[in-house]
């Protein structure tokens, strides 16, 4: 008799103070059988040394809690920002449902438990806030994909409502998910902007663990751009890997062919990056993942390819996608980015208050 | 040794001995093991500090084979704290998913990764005897009489919560001991969250009944072929993660890794050595002698290029990524060989023969 692991969310440790939060009941309400324990910071749990991503994450726990402090963080300037002056981001999930081999929460966290903050309406009011003073374009999935968990949480369907109905935000919702009736039941706005993650096939089935096919995330990028969303499409990061250009060659091809390129609000393509802290914690943790293990270089505290790769990647896209859209809707890893980095240092993230003083000056190379 | 099981009292521990077939085994410190295959079980005595110490002094023991901890004992139920709760959890197996030393007001989480189909409990440990009666358990750190006590800020929310946390705790019993805590505390100085797990079977309603030997052993026979269960599923589990890694490294000429396999799972191995570590030795070298391990290969690589210390994490960053990519990284060397270039003359040649190295790798 083998002894069989816990599915994921068997157990679902919800902070005190939000035990009794409509999102919290919304939720638990939607998992009967699973164990409920309750914690008194979710820090308690999410911050234990020692933990293992690969342990954990077949068995993943979630993790209700309430945000405080600050809710948005300003993007770096090495962040791409899509020309958007008043460039935040703001972090109401941690961690993913997938699990992608490059993925730099990795990095960053020290466990592979999900945490979602339930008070979106402090996230909302400090957004408004701030919305007093200028216009805002915010990211949300920047530390989690929310589409995946949008049937759970419903956070998507609060935050699109609060900007329909507020004219300075924009929000981006990055995402490697095909689920499509989430753009049919979100409100049209053209200040919603989808950001669909694509990669090869031979990548998404290779690093990118849990994730649905090209095909199936072709599909829903079809559905919102014909529910009305400004589409941006992300290849990001572009890899190095054995026939990469014609991998790409063909994901370009297979994009234009399932998705009406001229509808879509502009396109963003970068290659890897990331902190060298966080590169020191994957390679540790993931010594056996050839996308960590790659050597790429070292540069003023972050890992990336060798310059002329970059150049070489950027361009061989860049040529290819201009056969379908203007150039000026495409958006490039700012160069520029690379300079400023040189007169930055990358701290570690280690644990939650950290990160949160950290968040806006770190490089991020997610997705 | 794969499983190490912990016991504070003979009696806890003998029903599960019986049903494990555990051999006695020379013991240390005052600790008695017994021992088969791979589990191991120690009886180390009670309160936390005989805990922590037995604990720390098995777990040092072992070594880095420990695979998990499974600590094993009786508990007392705190029905002063749940009225509500049922009538009688006397004799129930529980598997503790919160510890809390109530000493310290520290709390604890192992991971709850596996499915034992156990109820679950939270678990508070003490350095002595309590009952549930004792006025310092009132103040016992988030007991449900201490938070229903606290003061109402806010009001009709706080009733609310208290209802939300009432029902959370209906389903979550709370199980006092004097060991899980510490030994939770020691194992974290050499396991992971995920490598402990806390099984308890109550022996009493802390009310201040009498746990005679014979009782206690009585309840542990009721609860050992459930824990037993549970400690063979493990075993097996193990054994068959260890068959499947070791069918892994015998593939010649692949890796751990090889290169995109999502289905193959990384294991623990960090240095190049050990993902190098399928070697078959086949390849001819010029300089390299066949019989090389992967150590003693890097090393002579690391000679005959004249590298300096960066050099050499340098190579070593293409290689270990070579061989998790099923890049043929000894082909490329064994061409400099062949053509002369290696052994290199000179420090400044073996970085002329590191870039082309980096480039045929890259590619």
């Amino acid at each position: 008799m083998t002894l069989t692991r816990n599915k994921r969310f068997s157990h679902i440790y919800v902070e005190t103070e939000v035990l009794d939060h409509p999102r919290t009941r919304q939720i638990l309400s939607q998992f009967p059988d699973a164990g409920v324990i309750e914690v008194d910071r979710y820090e308690s749990i999410f911050n234990r040394s020692g933990q293992s991503y690969q342990e954990q994450f077949p068995s993943q726990s979630l993790i209700l809690a309430a945000k405080h402090g600050t809710k948005l963080y300003q993007g770096a300037p090495v962040c791409q920002d899509f020309d958007n002056r008043w460039f935040y981001y703001t972090v109401p999930a941690m961690n993913c449902l997938y699990n992608c081999a490059y993925c730099w929460l990795k990095g960053m966290y020290s466990g592979a438990d999900m945490v979602v903050f339930v008070n979106t309406e402090d996230f909302l009011a400090e957004t408004e806030e701030l919305l007093r003073q200028h216009p805002v374009y915010l990211c949300l999935a920047y530390e989690t994909d929310l589409v995946p968990i949008e049937n759970m949480t419903s956070l998507l369907a609060d935050w699109s409502a609060f900007t329909a109905a507020h004219a300075g935000l924009s929000v981006e919702i990055r995402t490697k998910c095909a689920a499509r009736d989430v753009w049919r039941e979100l409100p049209v706005c053209d200040r919603i902007i989808p950001a669909f993650t694509l990669s090869p096939d031979e990548v998404v089935s290779s690093m990118e663990r849990g994730t649905p096919s090209l095909e199936e995330r072709l599909q829903a990028v079809r559905t919102a751009v014909e529910c009305g969303f400004p589409v941006r499409i992300c290849y990001d990061p572009v890899f190095r890997i054995p026939g990469w250009k014609e991998a790409y060659a063909w994901l370009v091809q297979a994009t234009a062919e399932a998705v009406p390129m001229e509808r879509l609000r502009d396109i963003s393509v970068g290659t890897f990056r990331l902190s060298a802290e966080y590169m020191r914690n994957m390679r540790k943790r993931f010594p056996d993942e050839p996308v960590i293990q790659y050597p790429y270089v070292c540069e003023h505290g972050y890992y990336h390819n060798r310059e002329a790769d970059i150049r070489g990647m950027e361009d061989f896209m860049v040529n290819l996608l201009t056969e379908y859209v203007p150039r000026e809707r495409i958006f490039l890893e700012s160069r520029e980015s690379r300079s400023i980095c040189s007169e930055r240092t990358f701290p570690a993230g280690r644990v939650a208050s950290q990160q949160d003083a950290e968040r806006g000056r770190i490089l991020r190379g997610r997705q | 040794m794969k499983i190490l099981i912990l016991c504070a009292l003979y009696q806890e521990a003998a029903p599960l001995i019986r049903k494990l077939e555990l051999k006695k085994a020379d013991g240390r410190h005052g600790i008695d093991i017994y021992i088969k295959d791979d589990v191991m079980l120690g009886i180390i005595g009670t309160g936390p500090v005989r805990a922590a110490a037995g604990t720390a002094v098995l777990l040092e023991r072992i070594g880095s084979d420990s695979q998990i901890l499974i600590s094993y004992g009786s508990s007392a139920f705190l029905r002063e704290f749940q009225p509500d709760s049922a009538s009688s959890y006397t004799g129930v197996l529980f598997q503790l998913n919160k510890i809390t030393n109530a000493d310290s007001d520290r709390t604890f989480y192992p991971d709850m990764i596996w499915n034992t189909g156990l109820p679950e409990a939270e678990g508070f440990t003490g350095s002595r005897i309590m009952y549930s009666t004792d006025p310092g358990m009132q103040n016992m750190p988030g007991s449900a009489r201490t938070a229903s006590e606290r003061p109402s800020e806010t009001g009709t929310a706080d009733v609310r919560a208290d209802t939300q946390r009432a029902a959370v705790r209906q389903n979550s019993p709370i199980l006092y001991d004097m060991e899980s805590a510490a030994i939770y505390q020691a194992g974290a100085m050499f396991l992971r969250p995920d490598q402990m797990m806390f099984l308890r079977f109550v022996s009493d309603d802390g009310s201040g009944e009498k746990v005679t030997p014979k009782l206690l052993e009585e309840l542990s026979t009721g609860c050992a072929g459930e824990a037993a269960q549970i400690v063979r599923g493990l075993e097996e589990n193990f054994s068959r993660k260890e068959h499947q890694s070791s069918i892994l490294c015998n593939e010649p000429g692949t890796s751990h890794g090889s290169k995109f396999d999502k289905t193959k799972p990384p294991a623990e191995s960090e240095q190049l050595q050990q993902t190098c570590g399928d070697f078959n030795g086949q390849e001819c070298r010029a300089s390299l002698r066949d019989d090389d391990s992967p150590q003693d290969e890097l090393r002579h690589l690391v000679s005959d290029l004249h590298c300096s210390k960066t050099m050499e994490l340098e190579l070593q960053q293409y290689l270990r990524y070579a061989q998790l990519a099923g890049i043929d990284w000894r082909s490329v060397v064994d061409s400099f060989y062949r053509t002369g270039d290696l052994p290199s003359a000179d420090r400044v040649h073996g970085k002329t023969i590191l870039r082309r190295i980096e480039e045929s790798i890259l590619r």
